[in-house]
């Protein structure tokens, strides 16, 4: 830095740097503490790191004190207690003293935002809180390392290292590592090159523990310095590997083939030096920095989105799929007009260009949305190993197919309805060891958790080897709440059903002699919200099985709308397996049911002029038929006619609608109006009851 | 006309020192080092009368230059002010042992710093 002579007094660049340097400082800290908490779940602690950190919370003391933002001060000096026995080994960089350091950054950040040193009182009452905390996680540290003998290393270069430096010459003692003296000289006005040249080539084979500057033979131009090398190389291997001209190396303490313990030490005291410590012995802090680069990488290429933010994005899109659809209908009408046709082609062009890059964009903000399950298998598994533990009972949860991924509020809302069901399987299904050992099953309890993809959709399934449901327990308790007749007839699959039905399964009574409990009605409601079905297939003495089976999104679907009468319905798409034109005459009756035989196959059909009290066509027009089909079931559903693709967003709608079964929602279809979604979900259920009671 | 050299990291801890060496009461020339090599690269550019040094710095730490320093000839007689921040008392204790003159704690009272800083100076030229 240039020698110069001031004469105005520095306060105001002082200031000014202040704000700048303090929000250095914290950027500085915020990339180290990802970068140690990377380290850390990777097994290693760099242990420069936290020396970097405990420098930086250093200077941010320095700073905040010489401009009285004393809140901002006191925290730094707690952060750098926190660090100094992180870099020391005193303390273990467990995750809570790593997130405590986050919060503190963060607080102190706000704290220089909110202005000139004026604390607000919350902000203070946070800053006492964090510090209180900070002092509780501090008294529960290790006690410093018992001494070691430093003899064999040069006095003059002891006298010059920090207590930092100490320490990890002694750690480097206690690790049984080689310490060397590594001597070059340089020119002293272009020494940095030469010398990082050197550091550089010292640090892929260990530790450099100090760099200590000396005059040189001819100390007007030259400078000499000493590196205090931590290596598992001997001398002469480090002398040939570092191969510079000028570089010699001086052995003070040979490496020992086992490392040994301080006898003084107690095994929860070296702890957490071990965890500081490098994975293996043989790897220095420096040898991977590829990896380091690597994390670093993965951090500025990840950006966190509050998920409003995509859910704005993704009605955005959706406006803009409707507006295209405008401009298309727009564009057939100018085409279809001679007088027009000609501005109708380009407009039809340019309509297909934003056709292809809508779709991109659609299909982009939809993947940002995408989540795999396994954080919420996860968390079911987290609360099986919880239950577990408090309730004794040895049951095993299986998970597969993790990676699946679903829309991300799919996701979150499938959360609680799995957790039903988990936990059911968990308390009711799975009998007592006893029992189990009686009926001639492993003692250990199984629940299978498994996500696969079909198609647009994605199936998960919950299956137990518990005691499975008694259909007459369940036939008996849906009379004795008035559902059925005590006469009904009923498929095994109907009376299954019933376990979904309101107020059924949330009797102990049922839970206890039927192995299925809690809310089995609310959790098929909140599948049926998210445009998904879930069954239960049981056998008794062999387990249940639950499945679930949803779309992989809600937000846009590309949607059949229909014409029945003199309304319009929109079908999404990916229920939609074939259409086709028919004449009444193909149509078969068997049992008051119409149905069509489609390649072989009874194909049921259900009209939806019936479905929703509209006016029938007149007997003998030829209809529609839409076949649509949700996981092995299918269903078709008569129309007047077919009116083409559309891309739809559905939105819920309010009101009296709102309970109208197989109905999902409504959507804007640009010229279209307000048009219906049809709910394919529960049509193809109450069509697949009204055959299993046949 | 007296001339010093701050070596210090921080540039926000750098200004405050040049700033309250500027009022010391006599002629000064101030240069500056952010880093314990710069300041090994300058030593040989001035004649230095006063060297004020942090102790944490990256590349060579504060003990390491005052080392540097107290073993070479031409630069054995220069008085050296420690000011590092409270906390690092062992390490404040090794630079005086090594051979610093005093030491002042960070958050410093520029009057005490100038008080200091003279004090030297004059001892300097007395001798």
């Amino acid at each position: 830095m240039a020698a110069r002579r001031t004469q105005k007094p520095a306060r105001n660049r002082a200031t000014r740097e202040f704000v700048s340097e303090v929000e250095e400082i914290l950027e500085r800290m915020r990339a180290d503490l990802s970068d140690l908490a990377d380290a850390r779940a990777g097994g290693r602690l760099d242990p420069e790191l936290a020396n970097r950190l405990f420098r930086s919370a250093h200077s941010l003391k320095g700073i905040a004190g010489m401009f009285g933002f004393e809140g901002v001060s006191d925290l730094a000096h707690h952060m750098e207690d926190i660090l100094d026995g992180l870099r020391m080994g005193r303390l273990p960089p467990g995750a809570p003293a790593l997130a405590l350091l986050d919060e503190v950054v963060e607080v102190v950040a706000g704290l220089l935002g909110s202005g000139e040193g004026e604390l607000a009182a919350g902000a203070l009452a946070q800053v006492q809180a964090l510090i209180e905390r900070i002092v509780a996680s501090l008294a529960s540290e290790a006690p410093p390392a018992a001494d070691d003998d430093l003899d064999g290393i040069d006095a003059s270069i002891l006298r010059a290292l920090t207590e930092y430096e100490e320490h990890r010459l002694r750690e480097s003692l206690r690790a049984g590592r080689a310490i060397h003296l590594v001597e070059a000289s340089f020119e002293i006005l272009s020494f940095e090159e030469g010398l990082s040249e050197l550091t550089g080539s010292v640090r892929a084979l260990g530790e450099v523990l100090s760099t200590l500057p000396a005059p040189g033979d001819s100390p007007d131009s030259q400078i000499r310095f000493s590196l205090l090398v931590a290596t598992e190389c001997d001398a002469a291997e480090l002398g040939s590997r570092i191969d510079l001209p000028n570089a010699m190396v001086r052995a003070m303490r040979a490496s020992r083939a086992t490392p040994t313990q301080p006898g003084s030490a107690a095994p929860a005291a070296s702890a957490p030096t071990e965890l500081l410590r490098d994975a293996s012995p043989g790897e220095s802090p420096r040898a991977d920095g590829g990896s380091e680069i690597e994390s670093l990488k993965s951090i500025s290429e990840t950006v966190r989105v509050d998920i409003r933010k995509l859910d704005e994005l993704m009605n955005l899109v959706g406006e803009l799929v409707i507006q295209r659809g405008a401009i298309g209908s727009l564009a057939d009408r100018l085409l279809a007009d001679p007088a027009t046709a000609r501005a109708g082609l380009e407009l039809s062009k340019l309509h297909k260009s934003l056709e292809r890059r809508l779709t991109d964009l659609q299909a982009g903000v939809l993947e940002v949305r995408m989540v795999p399950l396994r954080q919420v298998f996860e968390k079911l598994s987290r609360v099986v190993r919880r239950l577990r533990r408090d309730l004794g009972k040895d049951v095993r949860l299986d998970i597969r197919g993790g990676d699946t991924e679903l829309d991300k509020l799919i996701v979150e809302q499938l959360a609680d309805p799995l957790m039903h069901v988990v936990r059911n399987a968990f308390d009711h299904a799975i009998e007592p060891a006893a029992d189990r050992a009686s009926a001639g099953k492993p003692a250990e309890g199984s629940i299978r958790l498994e996500a696969l993809q079909r198609g647009n959709h994605v199936v998960i399934e919950v299956a137990d080897d518990g005691r499975g449901i008694d259909p007459e327990a369940v036939r008996q308790r849906a009379h004795t709440l008035g559902l059925i007749e005590q006469d009904a007839v009923l498929s095994r699959k109907e009376v299954l059903d019933l376990i979904f039905a309101p107020g059924l399964s949330t009797t102990t009574e049922v839970t206890e002699t039927s192995g299925r409990g809690v809310g089995m009605d609310v959790v098929r409601e909140n599948v049926t919200a998210l445009g998904g079905i879930v069954h239960v297939d049981s056998q008794p003495g062999r387990g249940t099985t639950v499945v679930f089976t949803l779309p992989i999104t809600l937000a846009i679907i590309r949607a059949l709308t229909v014409g029945v009468a003199d309304q319009r319905f929109a079908i999404p798409l990916t229920t939609v397996l074939e259409t086709m034109l028919v004449d009444p005459v193909a149509i078969q009756r068997s049992e008051g049911r119409e149905f069509l035989t489609l390649r072989g196959e009874p194909l049921p059909l259900r009209r939806l002029h019936a479905e929703f009290g509209l006016p029938s066509p007149p007997a003998g027009a030829r209809v529609a038929v839409v076949v649509v089909g949700l996981g092995d079931l299918r269903l078709g559903l008569v129309v007047d006619h077919l009116e083409g693709q559309q891309d739809a967003v559905i939105k819920p709608i309010q009101g009296p609608v709102r309970s109208v079964r197989g109905i999902a929602g409504a959507t804007e279809l640009g010229d279209l109006g307000t048009v219906l979604v049809l709910d394919v979900a529960s049509l193809v259920e109450d069509a697949a009851k009204r055959r299993e009671a046949a | 006309m007296h001339h010093i050299l701050i070596v210090e990291d921080s540039p926000t801890m750098r200004s405050l020192v040049v700033s309250a060496l500027e009022d010391i009461g006599l002629p000064v020339r101030i240069s500056e080092a952010s880093s314990g090599f710069e300041a090994l690269r300058e030593l040989p550019r001035g004649d230095y009368d006063l060297i004020v040094t942090d102790i944490n710095m990256p590349d060579i730490n504060g003990l390491e230059l005052i080392s540097f320093v107290r073993r070479n000839a031409a630069y054995r007689s220069i008085p050296l002010l420690i000011i590092s921040t409270e906390g690092s008392e062992r390490d404040r204790e090794r630079g005086l042992e090594l051979g610093a003159d005093a030491y002042l704690v960070k958050p410093f009272d520029p009057a005490a710093l100038r008080r200091t800083a003279k004090e030297l100076l004059e001892k300097a030229r007395g001798e």
